[in-house]
């Protein structure tokens, strides 16, 4: 059953135009942003809203021709993005981004580590590559943004680190447990880091979102897959009773990233549709 | 009470560190035929000398296991180390030797010998995690953070597929020991009754009471559960073990 979006499931952005905020309304204002995995899905609606907020957002993922084409479709709306070709689990790749935005405007108010993808398999077939690759790109993947972002952060007086978790964080699941192993080790270390670089007013939260339209729950098709359609499982567990669209993770991510947010950290925030554990 | 594990064949994974030996101990105690395997030998027991990190390892000596004793009822991972360290000046060799040593041994252990338990549609497992991470964070701790909750929540998955094969997957978040201080002297700062109310470190052997007990069939209806021996640990004022 295919369903409207705001995006297709290739990441192309369908609305005719995108509007920002009248200036001086931004929730984000003047921030320098860079989103992860921003070439796609929910990384790709978190770019858009933080754009309309009038943040200044440089976006990644290995997607060049979607990446650049986004970019160039928010920039003459009168948005400020710049797509940079990166591997989130390249370090080579990371640390060359970071002397681009070091560049282009010398500081990072605003860190969200969205790339990522899920590996479903029950434990018992499971394999150690998918392991390696799940915990490499939702754990040690981040380390490498973190060790680029976190110095400057540290020299500029502070900054916004936005963690991406998930309901797997909290909520176990028989047909992904990597994933959930992955997220919830996620979790722990966003607490972990809040703690070390509260002290230089990092604020380091962690976004939990519940299921959501984007590549992960759709077939090549664009139509979602099964258990994440109304009356499936995965939608009974949400109190909701709903999925939600990227633009429903992105907004929320907006105001903990905002200075709504200033006293916030170390925060499991779940946008999950009231899913309970 | 003596006797609670009469007639079950234990395997305790790390069993040569300080945990392991303790929970080794207990489970023969209970009357457990007990195999301890890790890569450091161990007298007077039923031993088999076994790199966890090495998955070939793991697969034989669940095998001889099984080949000897005809089955295996408990599977107690105790395997890991203590890190501490800044964030900052931590490494990919650094990770990948945490998650190797304290995440991807239990994940070999569960694969190899989860197959002979499937098969005699029975077993309790019995996964070690530290402290830190499990479920408490730290500076200087991400990795070990990770490392612990990880293991945690994925003992919840795997329960979801073995608790309907008779089989129970159990986690003890084991408290801040002597060498752990040693091995990470930051968390020295943590024996103090703001934070650990007991205000001392956990003796090894006081694991073990929660061990047998998950392993025991006292705990028949038990499976994802989370036991933390740790000394009534809340934090208090001294949050972190950099404000000490």
């Amino acid at each position: 059953m295919a369903m409207k979006m705001d995006y297709d499931s290739k990441g192309k952005i369908l609305t005719e135009k995108v509007e920002l905020v009248p200036e001086g309304t931004g929730l984000v204002e003047g921030k320098v942003a860079l989103i992860t995995g921003a070439t796609l899905g929910i990384g790709l609606a978190m770019a858009t809203v933080f754009a309309q907020h009038r943040a200044k957002v440089v976006i990644t993922g290995i997607e060049e021709e979607i990446g650049q084409a986004n970019a160039a479709f928010l920039n003459e709306c009168g948005c400020e993005v710049t797509y940079v070709n990166a591997n989130a689990f390249n370090r080579d790749e990371i640390d060359a981004l970071f002397d681009i935005i070091k560049e282009k405007y010398g500081r990072i108010d605003i860190l969200i580590n969205s790339a990522g993808y899920n590996i479903p398999a029950h434990f018992m077939e499971c394999t150690e590559s998918q392991f390696r690759q799940l915990v490499g790109i939702h754990g040690l993947a981040h380390v490498y943004t973190l060790q680029n972002a976190i110095p400057m952060m540290q020299a500029q007086g502070g900054g916004v680190v936005l963690e991406f978790g998930s309901k797997s964080s909290d909520r176990p699941g028989d047909y992904d447990p990597f994933y959930c192993l992955a997220k919830a080790g996620a979790k722990l270390m966003s607490k972990s880091l809040n703690m070390e670089f509260g002290p230089d007013n990092i604020r380091i939260n962690l976004i939990c979102p519940g299921p959501t339209i984007t590549g992960m729950t759709q077939d090549n098709d664009g139509n979602i897959v099964p258990a994440f359609a109304p009356g499936g499982p995965v939608l009974k567990q949400t109190s909701l009773r709903k999925i939600a669209m990227p633009k429903d993770i992105a907004d929320a991510a907006l105001i903990i990233c905002s200075d709504y947010a200033r006293y916030i950290g170390g925060l499991t925030y779940n946008v999950d549709g009231g899913i309970v554990i | 009470m003596s006797g609670r594990l009469n007639g079950k064949v234990a395997i305790v994974t790390g069993g040569a560190g300080p945990i392991g030996s303790a929970i080794a101990k207990a489970y023969a105690a209970e009357g457990a035929q007990v195999v301890v395997a890790d890569i450091n030998a161990v007298d007077g027991v039923d031993f088999v000398e076994t790199d966890m990190k090495d998955r070939e390892q793991v697969k034989a000596m669940a095998k001889a296991v099984a080949d000897k004793y005809g089955k295996i009822d408990i599977l107690a991972n105790a395997n890991g180390i203590y890190f501490s360290k800044p964030f900052l000046e931590c490494t990919d060799e650094d990770w990948w030797n945490v998650m190797d040593t304290n995440l991807l041994t239990d994940i070999y252990a569960m694969w190899e010998v989860l197959p002979y338990m499937i098969e005699a549609k029975s077993g309790a497992v019995v996964n070690i995690a530290s402290k830190i991470g499990a479920n408490r964070p730290n500076n200087e701790a991400a990795f070990q953070s990770f490392a612990s909750g990880a293991l945690v929540h994925v003992s919840k998955c795997i329960n979801m597929d073995m608790a309907k094969e008779g089989i129970r997957v159990n986690c003890i978040s084991a408290g801040i020991t002597e060498d752990a201080i040693e091995a990470a002297p930051l968390w020295k700062n943590f024996i103090d009754p703001g934070v650990i109310p007991m205000g001392r470190t956990m003796k090894p052997e006081e694991v073990a009471g929660a061990a047998v007990y998950l392993a025991s069939d006292e705990a028949s209806f038990v499976s994802g559960a989370l036991i933390e021996v740790d000394g009534g640990w809340v934090g208090g004022e001294h949050m972190t073990a950099r404000d000490c």
